[in-house]
Parts: structure tokens; sequence; C-alpha cells
């Protein structure tokens, strides 16, 4: 009888899962740096000096904003490739 | 029955048309063997026994690998499917890289005309205007980056 305890474990213990994994999608290298830190007006009493470092900033405003948007992109069409292999 | 999984598929097919058919003529045998002597008809509830016995086992046989063949396809099916997703994936990352590095290169040319139109008018610029340093500290507050702290 202890031997017949055997008989399922025996038909269990190969049971698997199903031997396919999706690998999580890579994000695009250069999307996944960090938005650089806004930088810091030079001490100055000039005008054009301080229009330098804001006109910077917004550049790097809108690099990060390109980020965001590539993310968002990413992050769509990442979705609608999963959807498929439902 | 995974321990079946050792012996070659082939192996297996054979055996279970082995038992299929070897099972239908035992049974044949068995119907015919009322027009043997009867030392021999003593043999027939054995042999339809028997026969019954392999039949039953080749058919569970054969759906057993029917249903192994189902599963098999649909495995591939998903693998193809996987590896077509993977492929898309790649692509979509090399197209999304490459619109956002065309989008940066804008934003930079820009900034580029912008500052040379800066430093091109700076002396007509700083002459109408001088800025405070406190203008500057609070440019620089406004500006520091504040996301770590609470």
């Amino acid at each position: 009888m202890k031997l017949l305890m055997l008989v399922p474990v025996l038909l269990l213990s190969a049971c698997s899962s199903v031997p396919i994994t999706v690998k999580f999608p890579d994000a695009a290298p250069s999307i996944q740096e960090s938005c650089a830190n806004l930088q810091q007006i030079p001490p100055t009493d000039k005008l054009s000096e301080v229009m330098l470092t804001v006109t910077a900033n917004y550049g790097l405003y809108h690099e990060c904003q390109l980020k965001v948007e590539a993310w968002k992109d990413w992050h769509k069409q990442q979705k609608e490739i999963f959807e498929t292999l439902k | 029955m995974w321990l079946l999984n050792f012996l070659p598929v082939s192996y297996l097919h054979l055996i279970v048309f082995i038992f299929m058919f070897g099972g239908l003529g035992l049974y044949t045998v068995g119907l015919l063997i009322n027009f043997c002597p009867l030392w021999v008809k003593s043999y027939r509830e054995p042999i339809r026994i028997l026969s019954t016995v392999l039949i039953v086992a080749g058919i569970y046989g054969y759906g057993m690998f029917s249903a192994n063949q189902a599963w098999s396809d649909k495995l591939n099916e998903a693998e193809k499917k996987v590896a077509l997703a993977e492929k898309k994936a790649a692509e979509t990352n090399t197209q999304i890289e490459y619109v956002y590095k065309d989008r940066v290169q804008v934003v930079r040319e820009i900034q580029y005309k912008t500052l040379t139109t800066i430093r091109k008018d700076a002396s007509k610029i700083d002459a109408v205007c001088k800025v405070d340093p406190e203008v500057i500290s609070i440019l620089n507050t406004a500006a520091t980056y504040t996301g770590d702290k609470k």
C-alpha cells in the first residue's frame, strides 16, 4: 500500500509548465538615459549670459520631453506586440 | 507515463500499432476459433480478453500520441509567435531610437541657432538691462533638482 503512494509521485513528478518564456523587451538604449539636471546660471550681471543658460535649459527640457514621448511610444507599441501573443 | 519519453517516438508508434492490429488479429482469431477442435476452443476466452486489452491499450496509446502531437503543434505555434514578437520588439526599438535621435537633432539645431543669436546680440541685450544678483539666485533655486528631497 505504501508503495502504491509512490505511483502518483512518479506520474506527476515530470509534469512541467509550458517551456516557453517571453523575454521582457529591452528599450532603446538612448531613451534609457536619465534626463540631465538643469544648468545653473554663473554669477553675472549680464542678461545675455542669463539667457544663454535659460536657453540651454529649455533645450534640456525639450530633450527630456522627447524622451518621455519615446517611452510612451515604446510602451504603446510593445503593448500592441504583446497583445498579439494572446 | 513520462517514463515513456525515454523511448524513441518511432518505437512507441510501432508498439501502439502492434497493440492495435495485434489485438484486432487476435480478436479475429477468437472469432474463428469456434471452427477449431474442442481443445483449442478452451483458449477462446483468454484470447478474447487479451485481444480486448490489446485493442484498448492500442487505442489509448494512439489517443495519447494524438494529444501529444496537438500540444506539440500548439507549442511550436507559440514559439513562432514569441520569436516574431521579439523580432518586432527589436524593430520597434530601432525605429523609436531613430525617431528620438532625429528629433533631438532638430531640438539641438534650434538651440544652437538661438544661442548663436544671443551671443551675436549680447552687447545690444546687455546695454539695456543689468541683472540683479537676486534674479540669478531665484532662477538657480528654480532650476535646482529637488526630486530626492521631501
